[in-house]
C-alpha cells in the first residue's frame, strides 16, 4: 500500500511534542527527589583516583524513575526515527511495522537490564558472558542492537527512503533552479519583519 | 618507558604526522575553490565518507579520556560509547538524505548555509554560526592541547629530553594547520580514512592485549573489581543509574547536532550513497570504542589487584597500559592512533569554524560572502587554530569549560534547529532561534555557575531536553510561514 499523504499532515510531532513533554517531568521529578546518600559514588577509601558507588540500594527509591527515564528516551530515539520516514514514500503500513517490531525488541532489552539489575543487587557473585549479567545485557545486547535499525534502512533505502522516483523529482527541481538563485542568503524572514 | 621504545613510539608519531602532511600537499592541487575547501566539491564515495563520519565523533577524549573514565567510575562512562550506534542512525534517517538534498540544491557549503535556505532567517543563521564557532574554541582548544601533552610525554622519554608544552603545542599546531590550510576538507577526510584505519587496528590490538595482561580475561575483571565494588562494574559504575541515562540521552540524540559530523553527509557524491555509509560508520566507531572499555577495565584491575601501582591521574591509564602492557610497535601504532583521533576532529572543527567565519558570518551580517573566499578561509585557519592554541597554554580552566561546554551546546544548540527542523514543515524561525539562546544560556550557566545537579544528571541533557521542548512548543504555538518553494519540494521527497 503506498500512502500520499503530506509529511505534515500527520501526528507524529504530536508524539515526539508528548515524549518530551514527559521526559520533562522525570527529570523535573528527579531534580527534586530527596537525593540519598551516596547517590552519585564516594572517592574510594585506599585509592585516590578511583571511585565507588557502594551497594544497589541507592537505587532502591528512584530504579521506577530511572527505568521511566529509560523507557520514554527510548520511545523518543524510534519515534525520531518515524520522523524521518514518515511521508509520502512507500509501504506506511511496513515501516510501522519494521519500527514497531525494533521499539518493542529495544524496550524488551533495555527492562530486562533493569530486572537483571535488581538481580543482580541481591546476588553480585553470578557472570554471564564473563560480566554481571545486568552488564552483558548492557554490553553485548544493548550495545549492538541498533544494528537492527542500520540493516532496515541499508535494505529499505530505496523503498522508504529516497526512491528512484524521488531522485527524479529532486533532479527536475535542481535542473528548474534559475542560475545565481541558489544562493541560501535568503531574505530576513516574515516572522523576524513582524 | 626506556629509550628504545620511547624513539620506537615517537617514529611512529612522525611518521603518521608525515603521511598527513603528503595528504595535504596531495589536496592543495584538488582544492580550486571555497566549495572544495569546505564542501570537497560534494564528490566522497561511501568508505571516505563513512570512515570521516566515524572518526570525527571518536577523538581524543575517546582514546585518553575514556578509558581513564572507565577506570575513575566503572562502567558509567560507557553509556556514551554504547549511544553511538542510535546515535548514528538517528543522524541518517533524519538527516542523511535531508541535508544531502539541501546541500546541493542551494549550493551550499556550510551547516549554516543549509539552516538559511530552510528558515530563510539571518538571525538563525547567525546564532548557528555564533553557536557552531562557540563549540569549535573550545573543542579545539582541548584537542590541541591533548595532542601538545602526549606529544610532550613521548619525547620526554627519548635522548631529546623534555620539551616545554608551548614548543609541543607549535608543533601540534604546525601539522595540523599544514594539512588544514593546503587541502581543506579534501585533506581533512582523505586523513580521516587513513585515520581512522589506524584507530580501528589499534583498538582491536590493544582489546586483544588487554584481555591477555588480567588473568581469566573478562571474568577476571569482573571478580576483581565486583569483589571491591558491585556497583563499579554494573552498568551504572559509580555514577548511578539516572547520570548515566542522562548521557545516554544527551549522546544518541546528540550526536545529530554535531556539525563536524553532519556536514560530512552533505559531502558525499550519490544522496543513495548514505545507506552504505551508515553501516561503515557505526561498525567502525563500534570497534574502535572497544579501547575505551578494554584499557579501562584492564587498569582499574591491574590497580586494585596491585600488580600495578595507583595512577598519578586518571588520564595516565591509557598511556601507562601501553608503556607497561603492549608491545613497542604496538604502542607506537596506539599513539599514532591517539593523534589520529585527535587531528580527525580538530581538522573537522577547523573547517566548520573558518567557513563560520568567512561565509556563514559576513552572510548573516551583510548578505553576501567575503570576495576571494578561499584565500580569506585559510587565513582563517590559521587565526582559529592559533587563538585555540593560546587558550589551550595560557587560558587555565577556561578550556576544561568550554571543552565540556562543546558537545553539549552543540545537541541543544543545533538537534532541534536541524535534526527536527529540516523534517517539519512547521518549525518556525522564532522557534529555532529561541532553542538555541536557551541551549547557550543553560550550558554557559550551569558551567560558569558551578551549579551542582542532583543524581549528576548532565547539564547538557537538561538543555537539549528544554531546547527540543520550547522548539516543538513555539512552533506549536506560532503560525507557520511559507516555505522557500524549492524547499518545500526537498522536504516532500
Amino acid at each position: 500500500m503506498t500512502t500520499t499523504r503530506t509529511p505534515d499532515s500527520d501526528w507524529l510531532h504530536w508524539v515526539l511534542f508528548g515524549l518530551l513533554l514527559a521526559l520533562c517531568l522525570v527529570v523535573g521529578v528527579a531534580l527534586f527527589w530527596e537525593e540519598p546518600p551516596d547517590s552519585q559514588g564516594y572517592g574510594h577509601g585506599e585509592l585516590r583516583t578511583m571511585r565507588q558507588g557502594g551497594t544497589g540500594e541507592r537505587h532502591a527509591q528512584v530504579l521506577w524513575l530511572g527505568a521511566a527515564f529509560g523507557v520514554l528516551q527510548l520511545l523518543l530515539f524510534v519515534a525520531c526515527l518515524g520522523f524521518g520516514l514518515r511521508g509520502a514514500r512507500g509501504s506506511s503500513r511496513a515501516k510501522k511495522r519494521a519500527l514497531l517490531l525494533g521499539g518493542v525488541l529495544y524496550l524488551a532489552i533495555f527492562m530486562a537490564l533493569v530486572l537483571t539489575y535488581q538481580d543482580y543487587v541481591k546476588d553480585p557473585t553470578r557472570l554471564l558472558v564473563s560480566l554481571p549479567p545486568p552488564t552483558a545485557v548492557m554490553l553485548w545486547v544493548l550495545w549492538p542492537f541498533p544494528l537492527y535499525f542500520v540493516l532496515v534502512y541499508s535494505l529499505k533505502f530505496e523503498d522508504w527512503v529516497f526512491r528512484k522516483e524521488d531522485s527524479r523529482r529532486f533532479r527536475e527541481l535542481v535542473d528548474a533552479a534559475p542560475a545565481g538563485s541558489n544562493t541560501p542568503t535568503g531574505p530576513e524572514s516574515p516572522e523576524e519583519k513582524g | 618507558m626506556d629509550t628504545d621504545r620511547g624513539v620506537t613510539i615517537l617514529f611512529s608519531v612522525v611518521f603518521y604526522m608525515g603521511i598527513c602532511i603528503v595528504v595535504g600537499l596531495w589536496a592543495l592541487r584538488r582544492t580550486r575553490s571555497s566549495a572544495d575547501f569546505f564542501m570537497a566539491g560534494r564528490n566522497l564515495g561511501v568508505i571516505v565518507t563513512g570512515f570521516a563520519v566515524f572518526s570525527s565523533i571518536m577523538s581524543g577524549f575517546g582514546f585518553v579520556g575514556g578509558p581513564g573514565l572507565v577506570y575513575h567510575m566503572g562502567m558509567s562512562s560507557l553509556w556514551m560509547v554504547i549511544s553511538a550506534p542510535m546515535g548514528t542512525c538517528i543522524s541518517f534517517y533524519l538527516l542523511g538524505k535531508r541535508i544531502r538534498l539541501l546541500a546541493e540544491l542551494k549550493e551550499s557549503v556550510s551547516l549554516p548555509d543549509v539552516v538559511a535556505a530552510r528558515y530563510q532567517s539571518r538571525l538563525t543563521r547567525l546564532l548557528t554560526s555564533l553557536a557552531i564557532l562557540l563549540g569549535v574554541m573550545g573543542y579545539l582548544g582541548t584537542q590541541i592541547l591533548a595532542m601538545a601533552t602526549v606529544l610532550q610525554d613521548i619525547i620526554a622519554n627519548t635522548p631529546i629530553g623534555r620539551l616545554s608544552l608551548e614548543a609541543c603545542v607549535t608543533v601540534s599546531f604546525a601539522v595540523l594547520v599544514f594539512y588544514c590550510v593546503t587541502g581543506g576538507i579534501i585533506a581533512s577526510v582523505y586523513t580521516d580514512v587513513i585515520q581512522g584505519f589506524i584507530m580501528v587496528i589499534a583498538a582491536l590490538l590493544v582489546l586483544v592485549a588487554a584481555t591477555t595482561a588480567v588473568p581469566d580475561g573478562f571474568a577476571g575483571m569482573s571478580l576483581t573489581i565486583g569483589a571491591d565494588d558491585p556497583e563499579a562494574i554494573s552498568p551504572w559504575g559509580s555514577v548511578g543509574m539516572l547520570g548515566c541515562l542522562s548521557w545516554y540521552f544527551l549522546f544518541t540524540l546528540g550526536g545529530s547536532g554535531q556539525p563536524h559530523v553532519i556536514t560530512k553527509l552533505m559531502m558525499s557524491k550519490r544522496v543513495g550513497d548514505v545507506r552504505r555509509t551508515l553501516p561503515i560508520s557505526v561498525v567502525g566507531y563500534s570497534l574502535t570504542a572497544l579501547l575505551w572499555l578494554g584499557i579501562g577495565l584492564a587498569m582499574r584491575t591491574l590497580v586494585l589487584s596491585g600488580s600495578h601501582p595507583e595512577l598519578p591521574g586518571i588520564d595516565a591509564a591509557a598511556p601507562q597500559f601501553l608503556q607497561a602492557y603492549t608491545h613497542p610497535l604496538l604502542a607506537g601504532l596506539v599513539f599514532a592512533a591517539l593523534f589520529a583521533a585527535i587531528m580527525s576532529t580538530a581538522d573537522g572543527f577547523l573547517n566548520i569554524g573558518s567557513a563560520a567565519i568567512v561565509h556563514d558570518i559576513p552572510q548573516s551580517l551583510r548578505g553576501r560572502s567575503l570576495k576571494n573566499e578561499l584565500l580569506w578561509a585559510r587565513t582563517a585557519t590559521v587565526a582559529i587554530a592559533l587563538v585555540a592554541s593560546l587558550i589551550a597554554v595560557y587560558s587555565g580552566d577556561l578550556v576544561a569549560i568550554l571543552g565540556a561546554f562543546g558537545w553539549g551546546t552543540f545537541a541543544a544548540a543545533l538537534v532541534p534547529v536541524v535534526t527536527i527542523g529540516f523534517n517539519w514543515k512547521r518549525a518556525t524561525a522564532p522557534a529555532a532561534n529561541t532553542a538555541m539562546i536557551s541551549s547557550l544560556l543553560i550550558n554557559l550557566g550551569v558551567k560558569l555557575l558551578k551549579v551542582r545537579i542532583p543524581f549528576r544528571i548532565d547539564a547538557g541533557a537538561i538543555a537539549l531536553l528544554v531546547s527540543l521542548t520550547l522548539f516543538f512548543g513555539i512552533s506549536l504555538l506560532s503560525k507557520p510561514r511559507k516555505l522557500d518553494p524549492d524547499v518545500d519540494r526537498v522536504m516532500d521527497l
